[in-house]
């Protein structure tokens, strides 16, 4: 059985998981972490993704990509109010926003797929076999085209994206798997950049959701972007000083924003420091918790409020709710723990970790589709409402939101015209009434029998399927053919661009081992050259005259090689030296066995 | 001022939904398989009937009162085995059957859960000769409403800045007063509709123990009814949109 591992890929971290038996586990990388910053660096060698990446946050500001799941799915004209805040550049191609490095512009499912590679390899090492099947996490309220752009994303990395699962949801399976009950659950998920509300009801190892809401554009990042611009207001005040000017500065303020934030959710009051550029001195200042409040109270009264909304699309009150699981970093702000148990009138449930615990219910619908998890059945919806446009550029919905998915809706089409061929369907998601407002998620051209107006008759089927995608199928009614239609999306990627990238991001993977394997065969090489030359000059004539020319031939070979860039061809002299030393080696063996005997430690004769 | 036609269309049920027709043998192996979920020779899927109606699919009588308990017991059976969660290793034609099927079992549990699009999803199915036939607001009703629209158009024209504002305070209080009407009539259609549908619900339990003799009475009676919940829940609709203006105008003055 393939195994299908679980992602949250997350604004902020991103982490990796499998079910082991019964019981979903992160997987830790190389180095033991299991959580890995979703921030991408860009530096002259190649890219560097999580903590390496991180340290470049203000060495290499304009090259380091970080909260790149804001930009999913969107064009730049969505991200209008928030580009002056990103140090790295942002253009847009065919409607895609993308990052601009140096002369090469990536798309968002391009950078998220160096993360997921990331965490692939770290699946990979661990089980020591390959990974291709995956749960990825997104946002409940992310629209069509955020969740393909996530697809998209997988895609390039390798993947086979087995199921889209939302993030609240994910996190109520892990919930539901710890502790077994039964009844009504909100999931209150505040990330990095967005916030999600989901009431579920449990009843039989089913888990239904209710109704979900949510803002794609609201976390833990626009706390820390409240202190930013309080901190920007300062140094413009005392030191006459516009930071906007300097990227690195804003950066720097970025990082001590959030540090900040992080110490006031267990002390009262924290001090921020920060040396300025041209020569201005130091900037500091005290924050006191009740002044950081101030500063985020209306981005929690949000949430509040789309508690409320997701409650009466639930057809429930808060005070039915049985249990409120707390998801994501930024529930550990103590106003948000305050509201939230305000709003439902209880005290949430924190016992799961804020930040493991999606990514633990990503491996537990992986077990799921693997067949390897039997009772459990997640009946999620779709959050946002599916509609053509009509006449005077209204919205016909076809469906509601809170339908459960997988849903379908289906419209007759016809012409008004004699021998019409063709008319034109432009599919939106929203709630809005004007489809202008809305988001156009695709427009197509359906083709249709020259005949007298009326006459043709089109059925056309609008598919959501269980990742909450919209897929759509048409069908001639008089003659029952099936008539393919080309949905172009309105944003996100062709198929062709997404095989390109997939083709570039196989190249640079080639190129990628390649490297890693002559950095590796280099090492080993150097580890080689000096235990040789400590024992030959340490060995006291127990070579022979040949031997030992041996081995110098080999040693000279090998340092000439050094600098060689085929991994094959340092290997190949690594190999050369290994086989003329090997009677050396075996005499240093021998001695080293005599030492042991002689109760000198082995580390003390080889060192 | 061109008054609105107080007629309203017969409230649409939820359009069916399209699936391979459903026939007794199996797409597959091509034995019969006798209308199961699954054939009964290679296990594999079989699609919903296009003509099942989402009562039959859930295995309960077609009544406008239902245990939701029970329907929700009996949704959730029902998605353990069509979920496309568990077909994700089987072929590409048995994973858009688990779609199809899922997709319309979803549509049926939304619609029955649903107290108004229940009731009109069954007029709908049961609907006989009247089907075609347009409903009309009953008497009494028409002439109220018209009233109400009078009271709503002046009083937007009072609010309306550009206006002198004349006897302004006299209008809010109608309007109230008019909301208030509004909200006690559809009230009193519910409690209607209610031992209507209670009275349908009986007549359709004891079916099975009606003799040929009363039979003839027994279809008036029900169509009776039938008739009487259709033109209650015209006429509540109606209602409902005139709430919603006045609701609409009371918010935003």
């Amino acid at each position: 059985m393939t195994k299908i591992i679980g992602i949250d890929l997350g604004t902020t971290n991103s982490l990796i998981s499998y079910m082991d038996g019964n019981r979903p586990r992160v997987i830790p990388n190389a180095k033991g972490q299991v959580i890995v910053p979703s921030i991408v660096s860009f530096l002259e060698t190649g890219y560097v993704v999580g903590d390496l990446a991180k340290e470049q946050l203000i060495k290499n500001t304009a090259r380091t990509v970080y909260s790149i799941k804001r930009f999913m799915g969107l064009a730049l004209q969505d991200l209008r109010h928030e580009l002056r805040y990103f140090p790295y550049t942002l253009a847009e191609q065919k409607g895609i926003v993308t990052v601009q490095i140096g002369s090469t512009e990536f798309t968002p499912s391009e950078i998220s797929s160096m993360i997921l590679k990331e965490l692939k390899k770290s699946a990979e090492d661990f089980f020591g076999e390959p990974i291709t099947q995956a749960v990825i996490t997104v946002p409940a309220y992310f629209n069509d085209a955020q969740r393909q752009a996530t697809k998209d994303a997988g895609r390039i990395a390798g993947l086979h994206v087995t199921r889209i699962v939302n993030e609240p949801t994910a996190a109520s399976l892990a919930y539901g798997l710890q502790n077994k009950q039964q009844g009504l659950v909100a999931v209150y998920d505040l990330g990095g950049g967005t916030f999600d509300i989901s009431i579920l009801k449990l009843r039989e190892g089913i888990f239904e959701v209710l109704a979900t809401n949510g803002n794609t554009h609201l976390g833990g990042d626009d706390f820390d972007r409240k202190i930013v611009q309080v901190m920007a207001k300062d140094i413009q005040d005392q030191f006459d000083l516009d930071v906007t000017k300097y990227i690195v500065l804003i950066q720097s303020m970025r990082v001590a924003a959030e540090a900040a934030k992080c110490h006031l959710t267990s002390n009262e009051t924290t001090s921020i420091s920060l040396p300025l550029p041209e020569g201005k001195g130091t900037y500091t200042r005290d924050l006191h918790r009740s002044e950081f409040e101030v500063l985020i109270k209306a981005l929690v009264m949000d949430t509040v409020v789309r508690c409320q909304f997701a409650l009466s699309d639930a057809g429930i009150s808060a005070s039915e709710i049985d249990d409120v699981v707390l998801v994501g970093g930024a529930t550990r702000t103590p106003l948000v723990q305050q509201m939230v148990e305000k709003t439902f009138k209880r005290i949430p449930h924190t016992d799961l970790n804020p930040d493991e615990v999606v990514a633990l219910g990503a491996a537990v619908q992986g077990g799921i589709l693997a067949g390897e998890v039997q009772d459990m059945l997640l009946l999620d919806i779709t959050p946002l409402s599916l509609g053509i446009e009509g006449l005077g550029g209204t919205v016909n919905s076809l469906i509601r939101r809170n339908t459960t998915i997988p849903t379908q809706a289906k419209e007759v089409y016809t012409t008004s015209t004699d021998n019409q061929t063709a008319v034109v369907i432009h599919v939106l998601q929203g709630e809005r009434e004007l489809s202008r407002d809305n988001r156009s998620l695709a427009q197509f051209h359906l083709p249709l029998p020259p005949a007298p107006a009326g006459f043709p008759r089109i059925e056309v089927n609008f598919i959501i399927d269980a990742n909450g995608i919209l897929n759509v199928a048409a069908r001639d009614i008089q003659t029952g053919q099936s008539k393919a239609i080309e949905v172009k999306p309105s944003y996100g990627l062709t198929e062709e661009a997404i095989d390109e990238m997939i083709q570039d991001s196989i190249k640079f993977s080639e190129a990628d081992i390649a490297e890693r394997l002559t950095i590796e065969a280099r090492n080993e090489m150097d580890a080689l050259e000096t235990s040789t030359v400590k024992i030959l000059t340490e060995e006291k004539g127990v070579l022979e005259e040949g031997e030992r020319n041996q081995i110098e031939q080999a040693l000279k070979n090998l340092r000439e090689a050094r600098d060689e860039s085929d991994y094959r061809i340092l290997r190949k002299s690594n190999n050369e030296l290994n086989n003329a030393t090997k009677h050396l080696a075996e005499i240093a063996m021998d001695h080293q066995l005599k030492a042991a005997l002689e109760n000198k430690t082995i580390t003390e004769i080889v060192s | 001022m061109q008054r609105k036609a107080a007629v309203v269309e017969n409230p649409s049920p939820p359009s069916k939904l399209s699936l391979p027709i459903a026939t007794s043998i199996c797409w597959d192996c091509k034995s019969e398989h006798g209308g199961s979920y699954y054939c009964q020779q290679c296990v594999k899927i079989q699609p919903l009937s296009k003509e099942g109606d989402y009562f039959e699919y859930f295995g309960v009588p077609r009544l406008f009162n239902l245990d939701l308990d029970q329907l929700e017991s009996r949704y959730y059976m029902l998605s353990r085995k069509f979920h496309p969660d568990f077909y994700g290793n089987k072929s590409a034609v048995e994973q858009s059957i688990s779609l199809g099927n899922s997709a319309v079992l979803n549509t049926a549990y939304q619609t029955l859960k649903n107290q108004d699009q229940r009731v009109q999803y069954l007029l709908e199915l049961e609907a006989g000769a009247w089907k075609t036939t347009q409903t009309t607001l009953s008497e009494g009703l028409f002439d109220e409403l018209m009233e109400i629209q009078d009271t709503i158009t002046s009083f937007k024209q009072a609010s309306d800045p550009h206006r002198k504002k004349t006897s302004m305070s006299c209008d809010h209080d109608q309007l109230y007063a008019s909301k208030t009407l509004l909200e006690e009539k559809h009230n009193a259609l519910s409690s209607r509709l209610q031992a209507l549908s209670l009275k349908w619900d009986h007549l359709v339990l004891v079916k099975s123990s009606i003799s040929d003799q009363i039979k003839v009475q027994y279809d008036m009676d029900r169509e009776a009814i039938l008739i009487q919940i259709r033109n209650i829940v015209s006429d509540q609709s109606y209602i409902t949109r005139v709430l919603t203006d006045i609701n609409t105008l009371i918010s935003t003055t």
